[in-house]
C-alpha cells in the first residue's frame, strides 16, 4: 500500500490523507464482503474497514453462527432423546451452553481465516478501526490505541450491519435481561426464559431453547409470529413450538420489565385489545428481542447530509444508492429483510451500479431461510398477498408425512406449499418442517426460470429425497386445478 | 470442613531465614496439605451452580452463620446498596441483595474471613483481600461492556490470586519474630503463588472456567479455553492495581499537601492501563478504556461496602 498524496488535487476537499482508493467498505459482513470483492474484480483497489478483530461481521460472529451451533447440539441432543431406550441418555441438569457450543471457536476461527483469505486473495485492504465521515470523499478510522488515519475513496459503502436494540425503559444487564449478543454467554441452559419479540431472531433462540428444556414463552404485541411469512407456517411453527413445551403469548404488550433482586425477572403485560388486562408473567431470564438498530452512530452521518429514514435506517434507492451520488447503502443499514444472503447480493448490486455494468435482472423475489425448530423457508407471495394481487389463486400442498423420506427420518412436522395463478406460474413457495432452507432454492430457480409449476411433475426428482414434496403438493395443485 | 487446616512445615531455627529456599521446601514437601475452600464458600458456589437452587437454600446458609448473617445485614444497610428503609432482618437483605449478589457476598465474607485471615500477616493479608476482591468487581465490569458472562468473572477474579493468602498463612509459623525483607517476600509471593493456585484449584474442584481462569490469567499466550475469560481476569488485575495505587497516591496528595511538600511522581499509571496490549483481544478502543476507568469511583464504592 503506497501513502499517496500527489492525487489530493484531484478533490476539491483539502483534507489530509494517509490511504487512497477507488472503494472504501465499510464493514466486513457479507453485504460489505460482496461489495468489496465486486469492486476488486472489476480491477478497483478497494479497502474494507470493521470495527471489531476478526472480519465477517458482528452478526455472524455474536448471532448467525453461534445460534446455528448451539441450534444443531439441540437437534442432536433431541435426536439422541428418540434413541434413548438405546443408549440408557439422560441430559445432565448442569449442563452448561459452553459445552454445547464446544465446537464454535473452531467454527469462527475457520470462518475468520476463511473470509480473509478471500479478501486477500482479491487483494483487498483490510483496516481494523472505527469508522466515520470527514466528508463524502473521507473516512477517518480511530484505531484501537487511539491513533486515527484517513482514507480518501471515490466510492463508498456502507454496510456497518446492526446491533440489538437497547430499549430506553428496561436495563440489558446481560446477566438476567439479556440481548441475542448476551444470551449465549449464559452459564447454564436456564429453567425458564421469556421472550420479547417473534422477529427471526426470537422465534430460532425460542425453539432452540424449548428443545433443550427450558420453559420458553413468546410474548408478541400481535397475534401471530414472523408477520411476514404465510400464516400457514406459522401456525405449525407454534405447535411445534408448543409440541416441546414452549408457548407463544399474541397480543401482549409488556409495559414492566424488572429484575426481582432475588431470583426472577418480573414481567408485567397488558392484552393488546380493548380489555387491557394486566397479568404480571414470571422466568429465571429474558431475552429481549424487540428489534435490532442499524450501527450509524459511530460514523458521522451528520458530516455527509445523509437522508435517513424515520427508523433510522439509511434511504437508499433501487440500486441502493444514497442521496450522495458517490455513497452507497447496504445490508442490515437499510432495512428488511436484513439477511446475510439478502445483503450480499444488495453488495454485488450497489458496486455494480457504481460501476456503471448492466445489470441483467434485478431480484425482486428474495428467498428467506430461518434456522427456527422446524425451519422456515419461503420465496414470492404469501397467501394472504398473492390473494389480493390476483383474482384467482391456486394452492398446492405437501405434507411432510407424506413425504417417503421423511417417513424414513421420523420426520412428521412439515408442509411445502406451491401457489400459483390461473396459468399456473408459480407466485410462491413456502416450506416448513426439515432442510426447508436448503429445498426452498428449487422453488426459487423454478421462479427465476419462469417455469411453470407443472415443472415439477414433468422431471425426475430422485426417491426417496425431501425435494419429493414439490412434485407431491404439484400434484395436489393440479387436483384443485381441476376442481 | 475446616477452614483453618493449613501446610504443615517444619520451623527453620536459623534466625537469618532463606526465603526462597522455605518457598521451595513449602511447595515441594509431601507434607503440604491445602486449606479447604471455606464451607460457606463451598455450598454457595454449588448452589450457584444449581439451576434448580433457591433463595431458600442461601438463606439457610446464612441463618446457620452469625458472623456472615451480621455482615450481610451491614453491607445490606451500606451506601452502595442505598436502602430506603433500614434493613433489619435478613429476609429483608436477601430481598434487597438478590440471589447472585448475596452469593457473591457470601462468598467474599466466607474467604475473606477464613483463608485471607492472618494474625501475623494482618496488613498483608488485608491488603490482598482488597485487591482479590477489586479485581472481582473490575472483572464485572469490564466483562458487563462486551457482554460477556460476568458471574464467572467475578469468582475468577475474587480468586486469581489464592495462593498468595494460602502462602502467607503457612509462611507465618516458621516467621513469627523472625525478620524478613518485605519487598522480598513480596517478590517471592509473586514468583510461587501461581503453583499453588492451581494445586488448590485442583483440589476444590471449582467449575473449569474458574479454575481455568485462575490458572492462566497471567499467561494468556498458553492459554487455549476461556482465553477471553482470563483476559478479563488479566485486565480487572491491572485495573486493581490502578484503583489502589490511585487511593494512594490521592492519600499521599492529601498527607503532602498539608506538609506543602509535593509529589514528584512523573509516571502515569492511568496511560499504562489504557495501552495494554491485551485490552485488543477483547476488541475494547481506546475510548471505551477510557470510560472503564472512569468507573473507579462507583467500584471503590462497592468495595468498600463489601470489606468485613
Amino acid at each position: 500500500m503506497e501513502i499517496i498524496s500527489e492525487l489530493e488535487t484531484e478533490f476539491k476537499s483539502e483534507v489530509v490523507f494517509d490511504y487512497e482508493f477507488d472503494y472504501v467498505i465499510i464493514g466486513s459482513g457479507p453485504g460489505g464482503q460482496n461489495s468489496a470483492i465486486q469492486a476488486a474484480n472489476a480491477g478497483k483497489t478497494v479497502a474494507i474497514i470493521d470495527k471489531e478483530i476478526n472480519v465477517g461481521g458482528h452478526c455472524v460472529y455474536y448471532g448467525t453462527i453461534p445460534s446455528k451451533t448451539l441450534r444443531e447440539a439441540a437437534l442432536a441432543i433431541n435426536k439422541l432423546k428418540k434413541f434413548c431406550n438405546l443408549f440408557d441418555f439422560k441430559m445432565r441438569e448442569d449442563l452448561e451452553v459452553q459445552t454445547l457450543l464446544s465446537r464454535l471457536d473452531d467454527v469462527l476461527s475457520a470462518h475468520n481465516e476463511l473470509i480473509r483469505k478471500q479478501l486477500h486473495k482479491n487483494n483487498i485492504e483490510i483496516f481494523h478501526g472505527r469508522a466515520s465521515f470527514i466528508d463524502r470523499n473521507h473516512i477517518q478510522i480511530y484505531k484501537m490505541d487511539g491513533s486515527k488515519i484517513v482514507l480518501r475513496a471515490k466510492f463508498i459503502v456502507i454496510a456497518s450491519g446492526s446491533s440489538p436494540r437497547v430499549p430506553e425503559d428496561i436495563y440489558v444487564d446481560h446477566e438476567h435481561i439479556l440481548d441475542s449478543d448476551s444470551i449465549l454467554n449464559l452459564i447454564y441452559i436456564p429453567q425458564s426464559l421469556l421472550i420479547l419479540g417473534s422477529g427471526v431472531i426470537a422465534c430460532e433462540y425460542a425453539s432452540t431453547f424449548a428443545l433443550l428444556g427450558t420453559k420458553v414463552t413468546i410474548l408478541e404485541k400481535y397475534d401471530r409470529p414472523l408477520s411476514f411469512m404465510d400464516k400457514e407456517l406459522t401456525d405449525i411453527y407454534i405447535e411445534e413450538l408448543e409440541s416441546y413445551g414452549g408457548e407463544f403469548r399474541g397480543n401482549s404488550v409488556y409495559k414492566s420489565v424488572v429484575w426481582d433482586g432475588v431470583s426472577e425477572v418480573k414481567i408485567e403485560i397488558e392484552s393488546n385489545d380493548e380489555h387491557k388486562i394486566r397479568e404480571t408473567l414470571s422466568a429465571q431470564k429474558v431475552l429481549f428481542a424487540l428489534g435490532r438498530v442499524a450501527n450509524l452512530d459511530k460514523l458521522k452521518l451528520q458530516n455527509i447530509n445523509i437522508e435517513i429514514t424515520d427508523r433510522n435506517l439509511i434511504k437508499v434507492d433501487d440500486n441502493y444508492k444514497t442521496n450522495i451520488d458517490n455513497i452507497y447503502a447496504v445490508g442490515d443499514v437499510i432495512g428488511f429483510p436484513a439477511l446475510a444472503s439478502t445483503s450480499m447480493e444488495q453488495g454485488r448490486l450497489a458496486v455494480s451500479h457504481s460501476l456503471g455494468l448492466h445489470i441483467a435482472k434485478k431480484f425482486k423475489d428474495l428467498p428467506i431461510g430461518i434456522y427456527a425448530i422446524p425451519e422456515l423457508a419461503s420465496i414470492g407471495l404469501t397467501e394472504e398477498q398473492a390473494n389480493s394481487n390476483y383474482q384467482k389463486i391456486y394452492i398446492g400442498r405437501a405434507f411432510f408425512d407424506e413425504v417417503a423420506r421423511a417417513q424414513i427420518s421420523g420426520i412428521n412436522a412439515g408442509l411445502l406449499k406451491i401457489i400459483t395463478d390461473e396459468e399456473m406460474n408459480i407466485l410462491g413457495v413456502h416450506i416448513i418442517g426439515e432442510d426447508a432452507s436448503n429445498l426452498i432454492h428449487i422453488g426459487e430457480m423454478a421462479i427465476l426460470n419462469n417455469n411453470k409449476a407443472t415443472i415439477f411433475i414433468e422431471n425426475i426428482m430422485n426417491f426417496p429425497t425431501m425435494a419429493e414434496a414439490y412434485r407431491i403438493a404439484t400434484l395436489d395443485l393440479l387436483s384443485n386445478f381441476k376442481r | 470442613m475446616n477452614s483453618n487446616t493449613e501446610i504443615k512445615l517444619e520451623k527453620n531455627l536459623d534466625t537469618k531465614l532463606d526465603l526462597k529456599l522455605e518457598f521451595e521446601k513449602l511447595l515441594n514437601s509431601d507434607n503440604l496439605k491445602l486449606p479447604m475452600l471455606p464451607e460457606v464458600s463451598f455450598k454457595v458456589i454449588n448452589l450457584i451452580n444449581n439451576p434448580n437452587s433457591s433463595l431458600n437454600d442461601i438463606s439457610a446458609i446464612i441463618q446457620q452463620d452469625q458472623a456472615i448473617a451480621t455482615h450481610i445485614l451491614r453491607i445490606a444497610n451500606s451506601a452502595a446498596f442505598a436502602p430506603p428503609t433500614e434493613i433489619v432482618s435478613i429476609n429483608q437483605a436477601i430481598s434487597r441483595l438478590g440471589f447472585k449478589l448475596l452469593s457473591e457476598i457470601i462468598i467474599s465474607i466466607s474467604l475473606q474471613l477464613g483463608i485471607f485471615n492472618s494474625k501475623i500477616f494482618k496488613n498483608e493479608m488485608v491488603y490482598l483481600w482488597r485487591f482479590s476482591l477489586l479485581t472481582g468487581l473490575w472483572a464485572k465490569r469490564v466483562s458487563f461492556h462486551k457482554k460477556y458472562n460476568v458471574e464467572a468473572t467475578f469468582i475468577g477474579g475474587l480468586l486469581h490470586e489464592i495462593g498468595k493468602p494460602i502462602l502467607l498463612n503457612s509462611l507465618s509459623k516458621i516467621l513469627n519474630n523472625i525478620k524478613y525483607n518485605e519487598d522480598e517476600m513480596n517478590s517471592l509471593l509473586n514468583e510461587y503463588h501461581l503453583i499453588l493456585s492451581k494445586k488448590v484449584m485442583a483440589e476444590w474442584n471449582l467449575p473449569k472456567l474458574v479454575s481455568s481462569i485462575t490458572c492462566n490469567y497471567n499467561n494468556l499466550d498458553e492459554c487455549v479455553e476461556y482465553k477471553k475469560e482470563a483476559t478479563i481476569v488479566y485486565l480487572a488485575h491491572q485495573l486493581a492495581h490502578y484503583s489502589l495505587e490511585l487511593h494512594k497516591s490521592n492519600d499521599e496528595k492529601n498527607h503532602n499537601s498539608t506538609n506543602s511538600t509535593n509529589s514528584t511522581n512523573n509516571a502515569n499509571p492511568m496511560e499504562t492501563i489504557i495501552t495494554l496490549p491485551q485490552w485488543a483481544g477483547l476488541n475494547y478502543y481506546r475510548d471505551e478504556v477510557e470510560d472503564l476507568i472512569a468507573e473507579n469511583d462507583t467500584v471503590i464504592q462497592t468495595l468498600n461496602s463489601m470489606v468485613v
